[in-house]
């Protein structure tokens, strides 16, 4: 397909999809056709936002009874007198004039013959201060913030909402007009959104969304998994693909759910199963009866250097205990101390096997 | 064994139906319509400006906006701006190393770039009323039934079926002029239909390819 077809399949695409017969088979063929080929995405995405800005035409809507078709020109625009739309810019003063019709507004603008002669942002600029309102397309803009292993940060984004990254992540934050967007890359987050309905917090790993309105949870992947935990309010969950198409689950407050491949686990966690879920955002890691292989993950994502269990009768011991995340060592010398435990420094790794 | 103990224990698989009008855009793609895409304009511009082939800069555009998207992927890059335009850069310099004949004028071209990048910034600043204006234009430069099934769809939020029935059109109608209007608006609202004959492009339409 060519650039034009490609435009004009995603566009056939997106009707579609508004059309109100739309289907899960359709539903997977459009999701396979986006990830097909990046062309294919961007093509969408433009007519996509070409649908969401082509809301404002209703401001044209003014007088207009409900139902009729406006007459074509009546809008207060006025063409300019000379509109070079045939030729190529060929210079910074071409910007101001690449647009072939001008906003009258008789006591502020300026002669025709002018205009093509303008500084761009001085044209600009009258433009803004004549409509008098300037129009923000983002809000907020796109970042990416990412914590070292070992590190805890807390960020406070623009829409209000509070973000702490826990050790090695990462996220990237899209916050716009529609809707505010969080990849979790990697790593463990939790959220307090503030409450805005027009504008869903919904945050992606791989396949899989989280949607709030306004509530306090932790999301942490785990190569394509996730395991959510809801300290607060609600969120629904979902997951796109070709297996479930829209599925999604409700989750409410004290709940948690982790995904492995196509099913989701739901869970109510006891208090202190709570305690040890959150507890990284005091910087501790809390172990409840816990077996030394999973405090070993769990240290490991705090440290570069890993600890390793060769011995499966070390692994199956089990612990009980807080421990500060970044004291691996202080956590080391109490196994030496009191279990059958045998400690070994092989370069940067910590081997552990029985005693 | 695990001593994790798990009460109320429930395995879900996630049902195959709801919500099929659930977003089809992730997080990536809203950044690149808010941070790339109102840039549409500008790079255009600077592409025709600096790119010897005029009758490349529409593939040459869509080569690049691939590239940014695709290192976007990795990390959103912290200036897209920037970063739209030093991409710009080294896809042109690659395609040049590529090709046989070498535009000594192209390639000193490239070095305006970083007084481009100040010229172009009072494009995300545009005027909601000159965004109006063009979008208003556009419009208006749509056939009648065209016009007519925008504006019951998008402004007047009728469905496909109440639309059609209003204009005693078909369905699918309804629904192939849907997508013709916004495929036409978005030249407009991106404004890069400027000083490159796509007007004239987008009015001879091919036979439309059915979804592939």
């Amino acid at each position: 397909m060519n650039r034009t077809q490609i435009e004009e399949a995603a566009a056939a695409w997106f009707a579609k999809r508004e059309s109100g017969n739309w289907s899960a088979g359709e539903q997977s063929k459009l999701e396979a056709w986006l990830e097909s080929s990046t062309s294919h995405r961007i093509a969408y995405i433009r007519i996509a936002s070409t649908w969401e800005r082509s809301g404002r035409l209703s401001a044209l809507g003014a007088g207009v009874p409900s139902g009729a078709i406006p007459a074509r020109d009546r809008w207060h625009f006025q063409p300019s007198s000379n509109a070079p739309t045939s030729q190529v810019s060929s210079g910074p003063s071409e910007i101001a004039t690449a647009s072939e019709h001008r906003l009258v507004v008789p006591s502020l603008w300026l002669r025709p013959k002018w205009s093509r002669r303008l500084p761009v942002a001085a044209a600009l600029l009258l433009i803004a201060f004549a409509a008098g309102t300037i129009w923000f397309l983002s809000d907020g803009g796109a970042s990416s913030y990412r914590t070292s292993v070992g590190a805890l940060a807390t960020i406070p984004l623009s829409d209000g909402s509070k973000v702490m990254l826990n050790t090695g992540s990462q996220i990237d934050v899209v916050l716009s007009k529609t809707g505010r967007y969080v990849r979790l890359e990697r790593g463990e987050a939790f959220f307090e959104v503030s409450k805005d309905p027009e504008r869903p917090f919904v945050v992606e790993i791989a396949d899989k969304r989280v949607v709030a309105v306004g509530t306090r949870f932790s999301v942490r992947r785990d190569d394509d998994d996730m395991r959510v935990y809801v300290e607060e309010g609600r969120v629904q969950i979902k997951r796109l693909g070709t297996a479930a198409v829209g599925a999604e689950t409700s989750l409410p407050a004290g709940s948690e759910a982790r995904t492995a491949k196509e099913s989701l686990l739901v869970d109510q966690p006891t208090p202190d199963q709570v305690e040890q879920l959150l507890s990284w955002r005091t910087g501790y890691l809390k172990f409840r009866d816990t077996t030394l292989a999973d405090a070993v993950v769990e240290f490991n994502r705090y440290s570069l250097q890993k600890i390793l269990i060769e011995d499966p009768a070390v692994a199956n011991i089990h612990i009980v205990g807080n421990f500060r995340t970044d004291d691996a060592q202080g956590f080391i010398a109490l196994l030496q101390s009191g279990f059958p435990v045998q400690v070994e420094r092989r370069g940067e790794l910590i081997v552990l096997t029985k005693r | 064994m695990r001593s994790f103990a798990i009460q109320q224990k429930l395995l879900l698989y996630l049902p195959a139906e709801s919500q099929y009008r659930c977003a089809v855009l992730t997080a990536l793609d809203h950044w690149f319509a808010t941070e790339i895409l109102p840039l549409e304009g500008a790079l255009t511009r600077y592409l025709s400006r600096v790119w010897p082939n005029a009758a490349e800069v529409l593939d040459l555009r869509q080569d690049i906006y691939i590239r940014v998207y695709e290192s976007a992927r990795k990390a959103l890059p912290a200036t897209p701006k920037a970063f739209l335009f030093a991409t710009s850069r080294n896809l042109m310099t690659d395609r040049i190393r590529h090709s046989r004949v070498v535009s000594i004028e192209s390639t000193q071209d490239f070095e305006s770039l970083n007084v481009l990048i100040d010229e172009i910034s009072p494009e995300r600043r545009f005027a909601a009323r000159e965004e109006l204006r063009v979008l208003a234009q556009a419009f208006d430069s749509l056939s009648d039934k065209c016009r007519s099934v925008v504006w019951l769809r998008r402004v007047e939020g009728l469905s496909q079926r109440e639309t059609a029935k209003r204009l005693r059109i078909s369905e699918g109608a309804v629904e192939s002029q849907l997508a013709r209007g916004m495929v036409a608006l978005s030249l407009a609202v991106f404004g890069s239909g400027c000083g490159l004959g796509m007007r004239h492009e987008k009015k001879t339409s091919r036979p439309r390819s059915k979804h592939e």
